[in-house]
């Protein structure tokens, strides 16, 4: 850690490794719902609606206070210069885990948007712009002051802008319940698929040009082209989603041509991160972290870009739209492109706050591989329930709840896969924050 | 490619990407009025889609497919149950799925909320949607009927 400012990052990833595993305790409890009878009187105090609310708002608090201390580690490296303000960076955690801690538990009361994943009440979305406000003035400021300007640090902003920017859109009450999803696609599609695909590409940058010592000149170029083809595919794919929605028909072959393109930025990513790998100038200090970087990449491709692809199109979409199938899609893709994203940033940190040149890995090595293994087995049991509610309930048109009778088996796996990752990300969470160094080191 | 063209690269694909996006937006509000038929967007039908939103239904169910997927799709629900048959359900889940082993929360919907959230739904069905959800369209299920009709 070369800059004392960078030390704001060790508070958020803390926080954001706390909630990660809070989000699968709730997953848990999803996954449970699926098959298992429970009782009336529970699901009237706590329905399923209730924990899956828990669920994705817990995602997206994790893996936003990952970036935003993602972008209080790189930014003082990247301008050579401190954070602007020490005090807003702790004011804005304390404003937003507050925001997210309030909004969780008004959930249990019914205090609710109740838009899927933008549930938090309008009130505290006005919070949450003033956190966003005070975190890009923050990093902001802290690159005007520097001039030190880098393509990495331009990536990362321009996407910090535009994730705050889209948030927006999510905001008002539509009364049109068709541009209500329109607009809400405008914060979610255009979150993951092109706002945090920058920050991605930024962080990902920094941690590849650290890690291997390949020339600046070279991951900039790779940075500006992934960028451009992100955004060429992912701005105009948002049509995928507007296939049945009310749209005009024109969105079925804009959204069915772009998402299809979709993918070949990620090959990209994978390639040029191999690249950098192969090429490193640097000496591999931990292992693990290239693991991270490396296993991210190759996630990504096949949670987001495979995963993807396979339903993308109108043809296949109009029988696997909003089933199973879309399930395993969002866990593979969010775990593949996103979660291993922060913890790979993490794994790059933490060593560094706790001054450990060099760690023992075994911990972190079986908390990688427990949740790489499990999070692929989940994905592929909610893959094959999906297959067969395509199958009975969309192609043969038998009844919803006798279709899912059919799929109570895959849901069963689904939960034992989901202990396996609990135990991942305990172990992975553990490790992180009890970094031990390796034994040559400490000998 | 030098890094400066590259940037370029970046700049007019991004521009292109999102100048398409936009043009298509705009033209997607001229005529989403006439394929959701918004002249039919009443009050009761609005403050149905409040009633939605107060109960977090869309947290179980999908509508135009979105949404939770814990329960059945509602998008073309009024067709399949009726106004009659929402009501009942939403007025008594406990009773409705009583050997269910999925049950449905009773969250004491008023009579006039029920209403409201009927109009909504109602409206929802009649949207224009290039005919999904396939096990609910009828065009599908005509489909149907005229091949085994022909295979007799």
């Amino acid at each position: 850690m070369q800059y004392k400012t960078q030390g704001i990052a060790r508070s958020y990833f803390t926080v954001a490794l706390l909630l990660f595993a809070l989000q699968v305790v709730f997953g848990l409890y999803l996954g449970l719902s699926y098959f298992a009878a429970i009782p009336q009187n529970i699901v009237n105090v706590f329905p399923f609606a209730t924990a899956r609310a828990f669920h994705t708002n817990l995602l997206v608090l994790w893996l936003l206070l990952g970036f935003m201390g993602g972008a209080y580690f790189i930014t003082p490296e990247e301008t050579k210069s401190e954070i602007y303000s020490t005090k807003l960076a702790y004011l804005q955690l304390i404003l937003l885990v507050g925001t997210g801690v309030t909004a969780l538990v008004g959930f249990l009361f019914g205090w609710n948007q109740g838009r899927p994943l933008l549930e938090i009440p309008r009130p505290l979305d006005f919070v949450v712009v003033i956190g966003a406000l005070i975190f890009l003035f923050n990093i902001g400021m802290t690159m005007i002051k520097a001039r030190n300007w880098t393509a990495i640090q331009g990536t990362l902003l321009g996407g910090l802008v535009f994730l705050a920017v889209m948030y927006l859109f999510g905001m008002p009450f539509y009364k049109n319940a068709a541009i209500d999803w329109y607009y809400w696609w405008w914060v979610i599609h255009l979150w993951v698929e092109g706002a945090w695909e920058l920050i991605t590409a930024a962080l990902m940058a920094f941690v590849l040009l650290k890690i291997t010592g390949v020339e600046r000149r070279v991951v900039e170029k790779w940075l500006y082209v992934e960028m451009g083809l992100f955004l060429f595919t992912g701005i105009a794919g948002t049509g995928h989603h507007y296939y049945w929605l009310g749209a005009p028909k024109y969105w079925l072959w804009v959204g069915g041509i772009f998402s299809s393109l979709e993918p070949v930025p990620i090959v990209l990513m994978v390639y040029d991160t191999w690249n950098h790998v192969k090429e490193r100038r640097e000496q591999i200090k931990n292992p693990l972290t290239f693991v991270y970087a490396v296993g991210c990449s190759i996630y990504h491709l096949l949670g987001a870009g495979v995963w993807g692809l396979i339903h993308t199109l109108p043809q296949i979409n109009y029988y696997t739209h909003g089933s199973q199938v879309t399930v395993s899609h969002g866990h593979l893709a969010f775990f593949g492109a996103y979660a291993l994203l922060n913890l790979t940033l993490f794994y790059f940190a933490f060593p560094q706050f706790e001054r450990v040149e060099r760690y023992d890995e075994k911990r972190g090595r079986i908390g990688f591989w427990t949740m790489s293994l499990s999070m692929l087995g989940m994905g592929l049991a909610f893959g094959v329930a999906g297959v067969v509610q395509t199958y009975l309930e969309r192609v043969l048109g038998m009844d919803y709840m006798a279709t899912q009778s059919y799929m109570r088996l895959w849901f069963q796996i689904v939960f034992v896969f989901g202990l396996a990752f609990l135990i991942g990300v305990i172990i992975t969470a553990y490790d992180l924050l009890k970094l031990s160094p390796a034994k040559e080191a400490a000998a | 490619m030098s890094n400066k063209k590259a940037f370029w690269f970046f700049v007019v694909a991004t521009l292109l990407s999102a100048g398409l996006f936009i043009y298509l937006t705009v033209d997607t509000h001229r005529q989403v009025k006439h394929l959701t038929h918004e002249d039919n967007l009443t009050d009761e039908v609005i403050a149905g889609k409040k009633v939605w939103e107060k109960y977090n239904c869309n947290d179980c169910h999908t509508i135009l497919g979105f949404g939770g997927y814990y329960a059945p799709d509602m998008t073309k629900a009024y067709k399949r149950l009726g106004g009659e048959g929402i009501a009942a359900i939403v007025k008594n889940p406990d009773q409705i799925f009583a050997s269910s082993w999925r049950k449905m929360p009773n969250q004491n919907v008023s009579d006039a909320e029920i209403a409201n959230l009927t109009s909504f739904l109602k409206w929802i069905s009649e949207i224009n949607n290039n005919d999904w959800p396939p096990q609910d369209s009828d065009r599908a299920k005509a489909k149907e009927a005229l091949k085994l009709l022909s295979n007799k």
